[in-house]
Formats: structure tokens, C-alpha cells, sequence
């Protein structure tokens, strides 16, 4: 696919094209709306404004990084504003300034596909949920969390540490039970 | 292990993360994308219309100009002989008219030397009165009919939006998370799996399972923010993984009907509290400002004592307000049309003279009064306020559109057309008959009324079951309401605050 060629096409609207740049993106980029919503509706709905976004702001695209991880942005920051705005997550969707949580580097091995361990950090709180998808998914700094979710570094941190811990331990007690009933042996 | 290796592994694998979307999705996408261009022009053009709407009713209505009461009869012609047509250039019209007032000229001397004025006699053919439509002969009483009935009224048609299909999520539900145990509690099927889960189900306690199931989410939040780092049996638990993965159908479900209802209708109340009055024409581009006729002013009249009439009083604005129930539909992400039944009262106030009930066993009068009139007022003098009040039951139709992109606080404007039938009314009406009298007349009260509406809302509070909005909206009548020869104000306006609530019907 020649990147140059197909964004250049669809800044021309022609449909074909803007087809084609769908669907070569819209499965991974349904992955990663998937991550920050609970429900597979909701990250169709971002799929769709942020696809929405994508077309309308191509002529933004200065051919410099991949053209997939400018849409992947686009979508990371549809997704904050849906949260943000949407009634069923913006009351769950607030940060309170706690003290620092201690990091533990506990580094489980997993043992899971993707989809199961997205599902897991989906039953996260929002919030935690949220953080660590910058985070540990995105590469986002504490610092940048907190400027795009207008919090403190530190209770990008302390969340982040919470998030992290419980999901650990969700991973070592399904690890657990898998080796209780041989799921893995079975493998 | 270095310290982010957990954190790479995650990104790893979550970057193979992938589903593929329905195809209602990029319908959407498409829609959006095609009409972008098309909506903004309507937008403009319904933005526009809107602020022209409002624009010209504050300038007819709130800075209305008020003219001399008092006019007198010129002696030599038949009373209540119509003057001339308006004519476009007020001041012209103004100057003509004081420095007539000041000539003792009668209009037939005028006649002679003036062809401007030979053109009110060519049109006094026109001219009749109250009586004489009645078919009572009363030469005194004799006025020309306005000219002035055109109108250039444009019926504006509904927008509607267009209906979106229903978006069918679909679901990949290989291995399933207790992720939708947050929407609803976990239904007791008896739904197996084919896979090697269905093994672990064995050995799972009933009773467990039960606790699991029933486990409400802010148990699970909590926890997670006081730090204890315990999770929850049934997250990971492969005990209810079957019960999850029903949890999952049946979630599904679930979130599809919650996504047709969201389409379904709502319904709602309102109460729009505000002022109304009666208006010149609505039609723009005709005559800027007429009297049905032209009254002399009684200043300067020195031969013979004309006999005084009394013009109409001006109308100012009363209390009214507008209250009922609707129902609203969304037709798309941003648009949406509401109907309803709601019950206006409207109001208008005029400053009247004394009451003349003598005139009711007046012989020539009899004809004129409705039967059911009982008493009479002078048009002139200034000593009773009187109001007007109408009372309507009206059916509302009204086309919304957010203009902001915030879902939760949506500011929307609103646009249509109502239907409103009368049902009582206490107003009186002018006549020229006795030198200007009110009385009170139902037969010019046109009781099937159309009107215009337009307004915004903003959105105010939002929860789970109601949504409260509060904005301001103006209802224009596209039909006379008093269809009285006599009264250039004849359509009725409203301008009010309109509060709302609209029930949310979650489930």
C-alpha cells in the first residue's frame, strides 16, 4: 500500500480510497478502542468518531511517522474524550490526588491472549483502566498522562501502581486456576 | 525480571489486539464523512432564518412606534371617511399630514388643486363600515377597507433527519472476561461451552458461583482503591468463565436493546413561561407601517368641531405562558423531532376608555354586537387597562438539532411549526362605529391558528432518568388571529424561557 499515494487520494474524497484506508486499519484500531471502553458498542462508537476525525484531519498528516500510529493517536485521544463526556463513564471518570502508591515490580509471566488480557484490564475502574492503557500500552510518560487527563504526575503514578498491582494479581490467581484444572498441561 | 519487562509484554500482546467492526460502522463514517459539507449549509441557512425570525419580530413588536390617540373627523365628508394609502416614505406621509392639519381645507377643497387627493376620493369606493357590513346603513360611519392584507408568509418546511440503522455489535467471545458482570448481574443459565472450560465448571460450587454473580461493581471498586489487592473470585476464576460467557451473550443483547432504546421515544414536559402580544403582518417587504386608516389629528382644526375619534390603543405585551407534555425521537446522532399536546395561554394588554354599556340598546348597534356582548368601552382615554387573554390547546411540532458536540450537555436549536385551536377568549375589539368603541366580537377571532417556532436549548442537568433543559424560544403566528378591519396588529407572537425535562427511559 502506498501510504502517500492512498492519504493523498482520500484528502481528494475519493471513496474508494477512503474505503481502502478503513479497511486496513479499522481492525486494529477497533483493538485499540476496545481497550478503553467497556463494551464493544461503545468502542464502535469511538471507532466511528474517531475514523470521522481521521478523514477530516488528514491533511494534518505531514507524512512523518506511520500513518497507523497517527490514526492509533487520534483514536487514543477519541477515546479520553469519550470517556470524558459520555454519562455512563464521566462519573467514574475522576482522579482523586492520593498519595503515592508504592511500584511493585512484580513481573508475572503471562500466560493469556491478547483478547484475555484486554478483557482483564477492561474490568479495571475506569480510571485505573485508563492509566494504564497510556501507560503500559501507549508508552505514555506520567507526565503527559497527567496533561491529557489533567492530573498530577503523582496520581498518574499512584493509579497507574494500583491499576498494575490488582491486575497482577488477577493474572497469578487465573494463572493459578489454570494450573489447578490442567489447562495448561492440556495445552 | 528488569522492571518494565511486564509492562512490554502487555504492550506486546495487546498490540495483536484486533476485532473486526460491523459494517454499520463505516456506513456511518461514510454518512458523516458525505454530509459534512450538507449540513453546514443547512446549519447556516436554518441559523439564519432563526435570527431573522427573531430579529424581526423585536423590531416590529418591542420598539413598535405609538402614535396620537385622538383624531377627528374632517368636516365636509362623511365620517369615517378612509384616508389614503400609506405611502412608503413615512416622513413624507407625516409632514403631508400636520401640514394638513394645519389648512382648514376641507379634502373635497383638496380635491380640486391636489391630485394626490383626488386619489382618496377615486378609493372611497372601497370604503365601508362596520354597519354597513352588517348591512345597516350609517354614511357617518363609513370607512374604507385596508388594502394592506398581503402577505408574503412562507410555511417553512420540517427538517426531518434521517433514521440511522441499528449498529449490531459483534462480539469475538473465544475466551470471555467477567468484563460485562459491570452491566448486569449474571443470569442463572444453564448454557454450556463446548470447550475446555466446560471441564473446569465442574468443580465450581454452586454456591460460589452465586456470590460471584451477585458481586455488585463498587464492591470491586472499592476494593481497588483501597489498595487491597485481592481480586475478586469471579474476575479471574475460571469457575464462572460459562457463566460469563452467558453473561456475554446475554450482555450483548442487553446492550443492543439499550442501543435501540436510546432510539426509541422519550418523552417529556415542559413549561415555557414569557410575553405575547399581538403583531403587525409577518410578511417582509410589505408595508412597513399602516393604520387601517389614516386619522386626522385634532391639533390645528379651527372650522367647525369635527367630531373626535378614538384610535385603536396600542397593544402591549402580557403574561403568558405555554405548559404540556411531549414526546421526542432521535433520527440521528445530532438530530431529533419531538411532538406534543401542551395548552397556551396568551395575553395582551390594552389601555381603554370608560365602559358605554348605553350603546348595547343602541338600535343601530344591536347588529353589530354579538349577542352574548354585554358591555362596551370608548376606544380612547386611557383609564382601564384591559387584557386580552387567549386560551389554546396546541400540538407542537419541533425539529432539533445539537449544535455542540458534547452528547451528555447537548445545546440544541430548535425549529418548527405548531397547530393551535382556540378555545376561549375574553378579547374585545376595536370598531370604529361611535367614534372607536371595543367591544367584544368572536367572530373575528380566527380560532385554528398555525404558528413558527424557533429557540434554543442548553442542556442543564443530566442523569441517568432525567435530562433538564432551559433556553429560549419564540413562536410566530403565520394566521390572523383577530381579523378585525379595523386592527393592523393582528397575528399573535410569544417569546419565553422554555424549561423541559425529558425522562430517560433506562432500563
Amino acid at each position: 500500500m502506498d501510504t502517500q499515494k492512498l492519504v493523498k487520494e482520500c484528502i481528494r474524497e475519493i471513496p474508494a480510497a477512503q474505503r481502502q484506508l478503513y479497511d486496513h486499519f479499522a481492525e486494529s484500531m477497533l483493538g485499540v478502542c476496545y481497550r478503553y471502553t467497556k463494551s464493544m458498542d461503545d468502542a464502535e462508537d469511538v471507532l466511528q468518531d474517531g475514523f470521522v476525525k481521521v478523514f477530516k484531519n488528514l491533511g494534518q498528516y505531514k507524512y512523518e511517522g506511520e500513518l497507523g500510529a497517527w490514526i492509533r493517536r487520534i483514536m487514543v485521544t477519541t477515546a479520553l474524550n469519550f470517556l470524558k463526556k459520555n454519562s455512563r463513564y464521566n462519573h467514574e471518570f475522576s482522579f482523586d490526588n492520593e498519595n503515592l502508591h508504592p511500584v511493585a515490580y512484580d513481573n508475572p509471566e503471562i500466560k493469556m491472549t491478547a483478547k484475555e488480557l484486554a478483557d482483564l484490564v477492561r474490568q479495571l475502574p475506569i480510571g485505573y483502566q485508563t492509566i494504564f492503557n497510556l501507560h503500559a500500552v501507549e508508552g505514555f510518560s506520567h507526565v503527559e498522562i497527567g496533561k491529557m487527563l489533567g492530573i498530577n504526575e503523582g496520581t498518574s503514578r499512584s493509579q497507574y501502581a494500583r491499576a498494575r498491582a490488582l491486575l497482577i494479581s488477577w493474572i497469578k490467581k487465573n494463572d493459578e486456576v489454570n494450573i489447578k484444572t490442567g489447562v495448561y498441561a492440556g495445552k | 525480571m528488569p522492571e518494565n519487562e511486564f509492562e512490554k509484554k502487555v504492550s506486546s500482546e495487546m498490540q495483536e489486539l484486533k476485532f473486526k467492526p460491523s459494517e454499520q460502522v463505516w456506513l456511518r463514517v461514510e454518512e458523516r464523512i458525505r454530509k459534512k459539507k450538507k449540513r453546514r449549509v443547512f446549519v447556516i441557512i436554518f441559523l439564519l432564518a432563526g435570527l431573522a425570525l427573531l430579529g424581526y419580530w423585536q423590531r416590529s413588536n418591542l420598539f413598535g412606534e405609538k402614535k396620537n390617540n385622538i383624531v377627528k373627523i374632517v368636516p365636509g365628508t362623511p365620517s369615517g371617511e378612509k384616508q389614503k394609502e400609506p405611502n412608503p416614505n413615512s416622513s413624507i406621509e407625516t409632514n403631508s399630514s400636520s401640514s394638513t392639519d394645519q389648512n382648514t381645507e376641507t379634502v373635497n377643497q383638496k380635491k380640486a388643486s391636489n391630485t394626490a387627493d383626488k386619489t382618496i376620493n377615486d378609493r372611497s369606493t372601497d370604503e365601508r363600515s362596520v354597519i354597513n357590513k352588517k348591512i345597516i346603513a350609517d354614511p357617518k360611519n363609513e370607512i374604507k377597507k385596508p388594502k394592506n392584507n398581503k402577505k408574503n408568509e412562507t410555511g417553512i418546511k420540517p427538517v426531518s433527519g434521517k433514521t440511522k440503522t441499528e449498529q449490531k455489535p459483534e462480539i469475538i467471545s473465544d475466551v470471555v472476561s467477567g468484563n460485562y458482570q459491570k452491566q448486569k448481574p449474571v443470569p442463572d443459565d444453564n448454557k454450556t461451552r463446548d470447550n475446555s472450560k466446560a471441564n473446569i465448571q465442574a468443580e465450581v460450587k454452586p454456591d460460589e458461583v452465586k456470590q460471584t454473580e451477585v458481586k455488585p461493581e463498587e464492591t470491586k471498586i472499592d476494593s481497588a482503591k483501597t489498595g487491597i489487592i485481592q481480586p475478586e473470585k469471579g474476575l479471574v476464576n475460571t469457575k464462572d468463565t460459562v457463566a460469563k460467557d452467558v453473561l456475554l451473550n446475554d450482555s450483548a443483547k442487553v446492550l443492543v436493546e439499550k442501543k435501540l432504546s436510546e432510539k426509541k421515544w422519550k418523552w417529556g414536559l415542559h413549561f415555557t413561561p414569557g410575553i405575547s402580544s399581538l403583531n403587525k403582518s409577518f410578511s417582509i417587504g410589505s408595508n412597513k407601517s399602516f393604520d387601517a386608516y389614516n386619522y386626522q389629528s385634532s391639533v390645528g382644526s379651527v372650522s367647525g368641531p369635527p367630531p373626535a375619534r378614538q384610535k385603536p390603543s396600542d397593544i402591549k405585551a402580557g403574561f403568558a405562558f405555554q405548559l404540556g407534555a411531549f414526546v421526542q425521537r432521535e433520527t440521528s446522532q445530532r438530530t431529533s423531532f419531538s411532538l406534543g399536546l401542551q395548552y397556551g395561554y396568551y395575553s395582551n394588554i390594552l389601555r381603554i376608555g370608560n365602559r358605554r354599556d348605553s350603546l348595547i340598546s343602541n338600535s343601530q348597534f344591536t347588529n353589530v354586537l354579538d349577542d352574548k356582548a354585554n358591555f362596551v368601552y370608548n376606544a380612547g382615554g386611557d383609564t382601564i387597562k384591559y387584557t386580552n387573554r387567549y386560551h389554546f390547546i396546541e400540538l407542537p411540532f419541533l425539529f432539533q438539532w445539537r449544535l455542540n458536540k458534547n452528547k451528555a450537555k447537548p445545546f440544541t436549536w430548535s425549529t418548527g411549526f405548531t397547530v393551535g385551536q382556540l378555545i376561549a377568549s375574553n378579547a374585545i375589539m376595536y370598531d370604529t362605529a361611535f367614534n372607536g368603541i371595543y367591544y367584544k366580537n368572536k367572530s373575528q377571532l380566527n380560532k385554528t391558528q398555525f404558528s413558527l417556532s424557533t429557540g434554543f436549548s442548553w442542556t442543564i442537568a443530566d442523569n441517568k432518568r432525567v435530562q433538564w433543559s432551559l433556553g429560549p424560544i419564540a413562536n410566530v403566528h403565520l394566521s390572523k388571529l383577530v381579523d378585525n378591519p379595523f386592527e393592523n396588529k393582528r397575528y399573535l407572537f410569544f417569546v419565553g424561557l422554555r424549561s423541559g425535562v425529558l425522562f430517560n427511559q433506562k432500563k
